[in-house]
């Protein structure tokens, strides 16, 4: 997350620099043709240890393809699947359609102040599943996919089912960090959550996420709400003013030994709040609970590429002057796009 | 033996022959002095004094002295100058000898008569390096009248502009922030207005330009790619002159004259424009009109640049300058939105940046051949933003008020000291030592917050790492001449890096020779090796103020290339035709670029060093060849330049370890710049240019992803995700959004930069037309940018259409991708006037 000094910061210096360009530049937009581009398999899932195993498969699109008014036209339900694990033929995976067309919410059109758009998305959940019933994926299953269509170039990919990490300590500090909210002033919270583990073999990225059971006494004790687990935010830095965003730790340190995990996570709702503190109202918060989630290394970069991508992205002509370095998104399926990665997770429950 | 060693004794040795050429032989004696030119007392740069008997002779240096050393003799002294009439000396050389030289500039009507004098490349044994000719850059088209040295260099083969309009400069492969730009000897760090359209050189207060491509003799460090040596005019030392322009928009007005006649004299210049004198009037009656007084708001641009220098002639011995620049950019909005009586919301915006420089300079001559230039400088590039706001609107009884302030400075300071030798022990030896040393202060990057809401308050000021290196160079090159037909500027150049107590020594070898193959035909060759210890953090490469210097450190070492060049230089058609052909290959390490995602808002602002948002190490490889066609003398003058080059980046972490082109990797880029002179009264001048379209990074399609079940940045359930399998799972989906911040889609490309815009070509019209008047003497200048209306890529960018499906809420519901191009300017005419005023 992004404070939002920075946003307008942005917004204040873009608009800025737009200004100086534009009264300076008659500017023209034209059309620019591109040329075509061959489509690609796109394979894509995330497999756990005891869920059952599927596989996204789509086809890449070019630039200039209008696939977002119909989603269903990248599928290629008549693809041949077939599933290994650990070297070993298993199963030639069968197409289920169960996607629907459902409507989000409607929004204004910008430049148009009569007019608002319905955003409509197709859920599309259509996807190949083992022909039989199998057993589920445990850790240390190694599960290959082999994809083929008579107009596609083939593309197969694989991944590990990773053991979950061994945790040995957990150590909290209250209150170890403060900030203000840059919007109202108001005071922010963390505790600091030192996790001590063992890292299992091989390169792997972890997150780690988590909930906190709380009752809150807002209204008073005859309306007390009942304890309740509820998520909260964890971020792995905290610098200034700014959050971190939670992108996945390497292994690299402790590769297969003893490893550290430092996080952070907020008091939920409105413990800071000066009003709140004047007037009694305080959350009661009673457990913490850690999932520490250890996911494979294909896996970790995808996601922290995925979310710099996200961050740095922005639409439009914004882009042509505040433009950022593209972020290029590696996959690990050959001659495909998409990620087809595997995670596994701990849990542990502190007590408040 | 270790660099230190080496250094050590590479200098002890040429100490040696230093005292060795000294002790030459007591039957020689020296001529030594100034050139100036007569008119008005400036010092001419590179004016060629020679005895025609011995066959020796030197060139002034950049104070116009000369020292000749020369065997006791009769002496037949030619002193020769570009423009300038021929002035020759006979005298019996029996003592050393002082002398005063004034040239007298041609009239117009002589220069097609007596051109002998016209600057020929084969003469130079300096390589790769062009005199910018200001005079005729003063009659080239420029857009919106603005005339701009930067934009004339830009047309030199080897040279490239980046963006359309764009006053960057990239010289053979290398980026915007390896370019040394001296005003006055005095480093610049940004040297363009809005944006980049215009220079901050002002071509009426400039004296001489000179740009080194390659070859860099020894005084010259702390870049990779260029020198662009800039002079001011000195100020005229025996009358007054006045002379300016009215343009578009912009004018200008430069003065200058004796304050002590012959001793003492001045130059001031200023230009300001004036588009915020029409924009800010009009907006806020257009915006007070159409909402009924309601709203006012209040937008404006402008720039300005103000040169000074005086210099003061103590003695033939010795002379003082005193050398200053301003110039700002600066950018307002100002808006205020009243609701009604108690709810009012009001926002300023400002935005500046520009340079400082001053110089004070000692120019002392020691005995007969040892010119000293002592100097102590200051420059400053900043960039400051200022934006605040606030809104009040009744709450219950009250009336509640919110407000912010924020302020981002980023800022460059230099405090120099610079110690230069010229020492002239005989014809054949022009050597130059000295010493320079810089205190930067870096400052990247400093927010300050305010903010009320209510009774809640913020006063936060966020300070990023503030750094002062000390660079420290030395250098020491001897011009040297073997006979009648080998030349040679051998040196060597030592810099020493001190930052956070850690120190960094390089010696950079510099060597450069010519050989005359015949009289007009002489081939040439350089071998040099540049180091430069800071950055510039840039995504667009367009000269956007929001560019950040920083230094190197132990965590971004420094910059470091090596360059080899080697061509042949030509005088044909009887001396009508300059023709220099070159080959370079040059390779850089050291290399910095944002790391992938990161950009100016992306990087260093997130709190975080600017060290962590960079990938360091990066190499550059870039090669290719030059042609330039010139045609100095004549009614007709001009150039023709063709460029074929290559241009290659690789970073470990960057396009999967492969390398891949550089922005403006350019195959072909060709330029044409005639000049006519119709009469005396009349000149016409046309340029054309074409380039290869710039190298871009452009998404070739998209894919679709899933549901990330780990990602924290998606949001389903009205909150931030938590990995829970059982509610996650039945909602896994394919997205295929490209343009959402959601879950969207993602874009895959070819590689970095594997997208081809289309090519730039473009051709710029104008004529002049001057009048002597009574009181002095005017020009009409008529121009044409872009005659043919060519649109030229700026930009491209990713939108979507709309389509109208009016059937559902008078909805929007169909979109349809389309990558839009921008093309900035199309045909544009424009005017000035420009004036000289005569004083008696």
């Amino acid at each position: 997350m992004k404070h939002p000094i920075y946003k307008l910061a942005q917004r204040s210096l873009f608009i800025a620099m737009l200004f100086g360009l534009l009264i300076s530049a008659c500017t023209t937009n034209l059309e620019v043709p591109l040329p075509e581009h061959p489509a690609r398999f796109t394979l894509n899932t995330f497999l756990t240890e005891g869920q059952p195993i599927d596989l996204y498969v789509s086809r890449s699109f070019g630039l200039l393809e209008s696939v977002e008014n119909n989603v269903k036209d990248i599928l290629i339900p008549d693809a041949e699947v077939k599933l290994y694990k650990n070297g070993q033929f298993l199963d030639e995976m069968v197409f289920v359609d169960s996607s629907s067309l459902d409507t989000i919410y409607l929004s204004s059109v910008f430049g148009f102040p009569d007019s608002f758009e319905v955003v409509t998305r197709d859920l599309v959940s259509s996807k190949f599943v083992p022909s039989k019933e199998l057993p589920l994926p445990v850790a240390g299953d190694i599960y290959r996919f082999e994809v083929s269509h008579p107009d596609y170039e083939p593309a197969s990919a694989e991944t590990r089912i990773p053991f979950p990490a061994t945790l040995l300590s957990v150590q909290r500090v209250i209150d170890s960090v403060e900030d203000r909210d840059f919007d109202d002033g108001y005071l922010n919270r963390f505790d600091a959550i030192k996790i001590r583990l063992e890292d299992p073999s091989g390169p792997n990225g972890y997150n780690v996420w988590g909930e906190l059971m709380y009752t809150n006494p807002e209204y008073g004790p005859d309306t007390m709400m009942q304890a309740e687990w509820s998520n909260t935010e964890v971020v792995r830095e905290l610098d200034g003013l700014v959050y971190g965003n939670a992108l996945p730790i390497p292994d690299t340190e402790f590769d297969g030994g003893i490893g550290e995990l430092i996080t952070f996570y907020r008091y939920q709702g409105c413990c800071g709040y000066p009003e709140d503190i004047q007037q009694g109202r305080k959350n009661i918060f009673h457990q913490y609970k850690l999932k520490v989630f250890v996911l494979t290394e294909a896996y970790a970069t995808y996601q922290t590429k995925f979310i710099q991508q996200r961050q740095s992205r922005l639409d439009g002509i914004e882009s042509v002057f505040v433009p950022s370095e593209p972020v290029v998104i590696p996959s690990n399926v050959e001659g495909g796009f998409g990620i087809v990665g595997a995670y596994n997770h701990s849990t542990i429950i502190l007590d408040l | 033996m270790n660099h230190k060693l080496r250094i050590r004794c590479a200098m002890l040795s040429f100490l040696c022959c230093l005292c060795f050429l000294s002790t030459f032989s007591q039957s020689s004696f020296t001529i030594q002095g100034y050139v100036r030119d007569g008119s008005n007392g400036e010092f001419l740069i590179n004016a060629s004094v020679a005895d025609l008997k011995s066959k020796k002779g030197v060139i002034t240096n950049n104070y116009g002295f000369f020292s000749l050393r020369l065997p006791a003799d009769s002496v037949y002294l030619t002193i020769a100058y570009a423009g300038f009439q021929v002035q020759q000396y006979r005298f019996l050389l029996n003592q050393d000898t002082t002398i005063k030289i004034n040239l007298s500039p041609y009239s117009l009507d002589e220069v097609e008569i007596l051109a002998e004098e016209v600057e020929r490349e084969v003469d130079n044994t300096q390589m790769s390096a062009i005199n910018v000719p200001i005079q005729q850059v003063k009659l080239m088209p420029a857009l919106l009248g603005e005339v701009d040295v930067i934009k004339a260099i830009q047309m030199l083969p080897g040279v490239q502009s980046g963006s359309e309009g764009s006053s960057g400069l990239y010289v053979r492969g290398g980026g915007p922030d390896q370019n040394l730009v001296l005003l006055d000897g005095v480093p610049l760090y940004y040297v363009s207005h809005l944006g980049g359209f215009f220079s901050v050189f002002n071509a009426d207060a400039l004296s001489s330009v000179k740009l080194y491509k390659g070859g860099f003799p020894a005084r010259f460090g702390g870049r990779l790619s260029s020198i662009l040596d800039v002079r001011m005019k000195e100020g005229n030392l025996n009358q007054f002159e006045t002379e300016g322009s009215i343009g578009i928009i912009s004018s200008k007005i430069s003065v200058q004259g004796p304050i002590n006649k012959g001793k003492t004299a001045f130059i001031i210049s200023g230009r300001r424009s004036y588009l915020d004198l029409l924009s800010r009037p009009i907006a806020i009656i257009a915006s007070q009109a159409s909402t009924n007084g309601t709203e006012r708001v209040d937008v404006g641009y402008n720039f300005y640049d103000l040169n000074g220098k005086i210099n003061h002639v103590f003695s033939d011995k010795d002379r003082l300058y005193l050398s200053m620049y301003a110039g700002n950019d600066r950018l307002l909005a100002n808006g205020r939105f009243r609701y009604d009586q108690d709810e009012e919301e009001k926002f300023s915006l400002g935005l500046g940046w520009g340079n400082r420089m001053g110089a004070l300079r000692w120019n002392h001559v020691y005995g007969n051949n040892l010119f000293s230039n002592v100097s102590a400088t200051f420059s400053q590039y900043q960039l400051r933003t200022k934006t605040d706001g606030s809104a009040s609107f009744p709450e219950g009884d009250s009336i509640y008020t919110e407000s912010f302030e924020l302020e981002y400075i980023s800022r460059v300071r230099d405090w120099g000291l610079k110690v230069d030798f010229d020492y002239y022990p005989s014809p054949a030896h022009d050597i130059k030592f000295g010493l320079h040393s810089t205190l930067h202060r870096f400052e990247p990057g400093t927010v300050g917050i305010q903010s009320q809401a209510g009774t809640a308050k913020v006063d936060t000021n966020i300070i990023a790492k503030l750094d002062r290196p000390l660079e420290s160079s030395i250098y020491l090159e001897d011009n040297i001449k073997i006979g009648q037909r080998f030349s040679a500027n051998v040196g060597v150049h030592g810099t020493h890096y001190l930052i956070n107590d850690q120190s960094t020594f390089s010696v950079q070898p510099r060597v450069s020779a010519r050989f005359l193959l015949s009289k007009d035909v002489a081939v040439k060759a350089s071998y040099v090796q540049m180091n430069q210890f800071l950055h510039l953090l840039t995504n667009s490469g367009a000269g956007l103020p929001i560019d950040l210097w920083v230094p190197a450190t132990e965590k971004v070492p420094s910059q470091f290339a090596w360059q080899v060049a080697g061509g042949v230089s030509a005088s044909i058609l009887d001396d009508q035709l300059d023709l220099s052909v070159e080959g370079y290959y040059k390779e850089m390490t050291g290399l910095v670029t944002f790391k992938e995602g990161n950009n100016f808002f992306f990087g260093g602002l997130d709190g975080g060093s600017w060290e962590e948002t960079v990938e360091t190490d990066g190499t550059g490889t870039t090669y290719g060849a030059e042609f330039l066609l010139q045609k100095k003398r004549g009614k007709t003058t001009g150039w023709l330049g063709y460029t074929l080059a290559w241009n290659w980046r690789q970073f470990d972490n960057i396009n999967g370890g492969l390398r891949y082109p550089y922005k403006y990797d350019r195959r072909h880029d060709i330029s044409l710049v005639v000049s006519h002179k119709i009469s005396d009264r009349v000149s016409v001048a046309g340029t054309w240019v074409f380039g290869t379209g710039n190298a871009i990074s452009l998404p070739s399609g998209g894919y679709a992803n899933i549901t990330d079940p780990l990602n924290p940045d998606i949001y389903f359930f009205g909150g931030r995700g938590t990995p829970n399998e059982d509610l996650y799972l039945p909602f896994r989906q394919l997205h295929v959004d490209l343009q959402s911040y959601g879950e969207g889609s993602q874009f895959f490309n070819e590689g970095r930069n594997s997208f081809r815009m289309q090519s730039y070509h473009r051709m710029d019209l104008g004529i002049n037309f001057t009048k002597e008047k009574k009181w002095g003497e005017r020009t009409w200048t008529f121009g044409i940018y872009n005659v043919y209306s060519r649109r030229n890529p700026f930009a491209y960018y990713l939108d979507q259409d709309r389509e109208r499906n009016g059937n559902v809420f008078n909805g929007y519901t169909e979109r349809k991708p389309v990558l839009k191009k921008i093309a900035l300017f199309p045909i544009i005419p424009s005017f000035s006037y420009q004036f000289k005023f005569k004083h008696k």
